[in-house]
């Protein structure tokens, strides 16, 4: 006989249950919840509405600080034509979000569960990556702007090499930092949030495959 | 809220709380983290019963939403939390003290089923509830085939846990 058989004996038998009366589930009904879905949404919520902050301050920023003035046509172009898909694009991840988060239900199968769990995450990491590349263009663009501000068009060929080669190095470091920061911030709080789900889903898809 | 609705399911819940505490048996490893998981296991029953409409029996609908809240929802806490103040109930509960031979023999198979995965257990609690390959196919989303491909595998894993521990 294998242990589970005769774990398996034993089982229905072994009644050592504490009983818990009626007044104590009451009480528990309107406990607060734990679980991961709602700390998901919880840091879901908070990153989407930071990225619309962003969004917000981007548009902001990049009106009243930038060279405007001095800016020509077609950057004025690019420049605005970004604000606006960024707030097509924050909205649809939004949308997407809330729709995939109200499709979680307990009441699935438990691959369907972790997989919609994980999809309403997916969503966001997706708004998040999109940020990023945001905030790189969005370097870019004010480091343009910079250089036709200051007139370099109109210096010394070297001086010009000295000032484009200035600008990709610092666009390239803030990048760098700016990806290494949210790299240690996913460490820090989603891998902590999605590891288990993460891990019990390849689990179920594993044999599947 | 309903009282009516709130009346019927702690009847209900009263009666199979059982079910719940077997799944904590396996997944919880003290008597603070039985509690906890009982307690979510409730709200997320709650807050999923005005959809149950008892096409299955309820002991059913709860062994799967306990399942589901135990393997998707369910984040063990380190710090003690507010859990209701029912400690009382849980007085005799084992975790720790085994007397007998056999018994001690089933306190290392229960923590061999502890060292499972989450979805390793969840098979191993249907196992035990002796359900049949069908229903632990469709309470977990994956095949019939698979389902029993898992189960073999498991019992090999335990037997290797004990062998470890030169039990078997």
């Amino acid at each position: 006989m294998d242990g589970l058989d005769l774990l398996k004996q034993h089982w229905n038998k072994d009644g050592d249950f504490p009983k818990v009366n009626k007044e104590e589930i009451r009480r528990m009904l309107y406990k607060s919840s734990s679980s991961l879905a709602k700390w998901i949404f919880f840091v879901s919520v908070i990153e989407l509405f930071l990225g619309l902050a962003f969004n917000a301050w981007f548009f902001f920023f990049s009106d009243v600080e930038m060279g405007r003035d001095t800016d020509p046509l077609w950057l004025k172009i690019i420049d605005q034509s970004i604000n606006v898909i960024s707030y097509v694009i924050t909205f649809y991840f939004i949308y997407t979000f809330f729709q995939a988060y109200y499709k979680i239900k307990n009441t699935n199968n438990t691959k369907d569960l972790l997989n919609d769990i994980l999809a309403s995450r997916k969503t966001v990491n997706q708004y998040i990556s999109f940020n990023i590349y945001l905030i790189i263009i969005s370097l870019t663009i004010g480091s343009i702007s910079f250089i036709i501000e200051k007139h370099i068009f109109d210096k010394s060929t070297g001086e010009m090499m000295l000032y484009a080669i200035f600008t990709i190095i610092a666009v390239s470091i803030m990048g760098f930092f700016i990806i290494k920061l949210m790299k240690f911030y996913f460490r820090l709080i989603y891998i902590r949030l999605v590891n288990k789900l993460d891990k019990n889903y390849d689990e179920l898809v594993q044999l599947e495959d | 809220m309903n009282t009516n609705l709130e009346q019927e399911f702690v009847a209900l819940l009263e009666d199979n709380q059982n079910i719940l505490h077997k799944i904590c048996r396996l997944y919880a490893s003290d008597v603070a983290s039985h509690q906890d998981l009982f307690q979510e296991m409730v709200i997320q029953l709650w807050r999923s019963y005005p959809k149950f409409k008892g096409d299955s029996k309820f002991s059913t609908w709860a062994y799967r939403v306990s399942l589901n809240t135990a393997i998707s929802l369910y984040r063990s806490k380190r710090n003690k939390i507010s859990t209701v103040d029912w400690d009382q109930s849980f007085a005799n509960i084992k975790y720790e003290e085994y007397n007998s031979e056999e018994e001690e023999q089933l306190k290392f198979l229960y923590d061999a089923v502890r060292q499972l995965n989450d979805i390793d257990k969840a098979l191993v609690y249907m196992y035990l509830e002796d359900k049949d390959y069908a229903e632990i196919s469709e309470t977990l989303g994956i095949s019939e085939v698979n389902a029993r491909v898992k189960m073999n595998r498991i019992k090999g894993k335990i037997k290797e846990i004990l062998a470890k521990k030169g039990i078997v």
